[in-house]
């Protein structure tokens, strides 16, 4: 079992951004803040960077590349991949279910 | 300051494996309150993560070992503290103290050291509590938790005790008195124990280690001018007031003089614990490398 994005507790929010930006390949610290400002408007800072990308390697759901100078690339495991599809997986029911109400709601 | 220092407050473990790399995310981030705050919190995490902090060494552990019989001399030494407490309790005390200095001044020696011990054990136990209880609840350690609430429950049932005691009589006669000193003799000890124990199972590292010596070592000296203070005031009263210690003013109405001898006693042995325990725990330098 890779576990669950939950298991990072306050880094469960950042983790799964992570998760969701080495979905397309491997990226350095920065590269990963920049990517997730880009797509979900957040700004990470790089505190909070760390403390998720530590918990994530711990875990086998990230492994680091070789060093690029002082930049290391991240990319995502299989076991990252599985729990990134779960989470992702039971936000869209979520999203569905949710939309299906209000929808039903409002005809 | 540059932002980047603040790293060196991270785990030497931490720092080897990660400190290139957030540096290189922070000379091309644009730097603002959050982000100084986001990293201190970030330390504060990394010192709690016992992958980057918990590597003690043999030396580590003698210092864990030194400082668990130091907080066990000072329970120790707050049960006797008591038992000086009820020595001082009585107007006729209070007046010797304002006439005569050395009554007066071994008096407030004995306070300011108890308030310093106290703070000391605080200030370094606090820290050590914090991550007993992380580690607890993040490995759901049950033995640990357990243990965590031995000291509330038992001060809780002290005060219930006394509470239905007070209630079920304005007076409380003293067989009650001795059973609620009993309960609070064997409380201090089985808090002592299950504290102990759990800092004994915990994995701790060198930085909370290094504070709790520090905590120690003040701790030891505020205890010994709290005993100085007890055998000045003791002295100053016997050279003022010799009958006093005649009198049944003692803990359960014993006899001053026996009272005072059971607090010099025991404040003596838990001062010499303490020093002995701090000599042989390994200095700053070797446990760091240890």
């Amino acid at each position: 079992m890779p576990g669950s994005i939950n298991d990072l507790g306050r880094f469960s929010g950042p983790g799964l951004l992570i998760l969701s930006s080495l979905a397309d390949g491997p990226k350095h610290g920065y590269a990963i803040m920049m990517d997730v400002q880009e797509f979900s408007g957040t700004k990470m800072e790089p505190g909070t960077l760390y403390g998720a990308l530590t918990r994530m390697e711990q875990r086998g759901w990230i492994e680091p590349l070789p060093p690029e100078e002082r930049r290391r690339p991240y990319r995502l495991t299989t076991a990252g991949e599985a729990v990134l599809r779960q989470q992702l997986g039971s936000m869209n029911q979520i999203v569905q279910t949710g939309q299906q109400r209000l929808a039903a709601a409002g005809a | 300051m540059q932002i980047a220092t603040l790293l060196r407050y991270y785990p030497p473990a931490w720092r080897a494996r990660y400190e290139d790399e957030v540096t290189d995310v922070l000379e091309q981030h644009r730097v603002s309150y959050a982000t100084w705050f986001d990293l201190v919190r970030g330390a504060f995490d990394a010192h709690l993560d016992p992958r980057f902090s918990g590597a003690v060494g043999a030396a580590g552990r003698r210092l864990r070992r030194a400082e668990i019989a130091i907080f066990c001399a000072f329970i120790a030494f707050v049960v006797a503290g008591i038992g000086f407490q009820k020595l001082t309790e009585d107007a006729d005390k209070a007046g010797l103290m304002q006439a005569h200095a050395a009554i007066g001044i071994g008096y407030y020696a004995v306070i300011v050291g108890a308030v310093v011990a106290l703070l000391a054990v605080v200030a370094g136990g606090l820290p050590i509590a914090a991550i007993i209880a992380r580690q607890a609840l993040a490995a759901s350690r049950r033995d640990l938790l357990a243990m965590l609430v031995v000291p509330p429950l038992l001060f809780v049932a002290l005060v219930a005790w006394g509470a239905v005691d007070l209630r079920s009589s304005s007076t409380i006669d003293s067989a009650s008195i001795r059973g609620l000193i009993g309960f609070f003799v064997l409380a201090a000890i089985a808090s002592a124990a299950a504290v102990s124990l759990a800092v004994a199972r915990t994995d701790l590292n060198d930085v909370v280690l290094g504070l709790a010596r520090w905590a120690s070592i003040i701790a030891t000296a505020a205890m010994g001018l709290s005993l100085a203070g007890v055998v000045v005031w003791g002295v100053g009263l016997h050279s003022a007031a010799p009958s006093s210690f005649a009198l049944d003013g003692g803990v359960l109405t014993s006899y001053a003089y026996v009272t005072f001898l059971r607090v010099v006693i025991v404040m003596a042995l838990a001062v010499v614990a303490s020093l002995v325990a701090l000599w042989r725990a390994p200095g700053r330098d070797v446990f760091m490398a240890g």
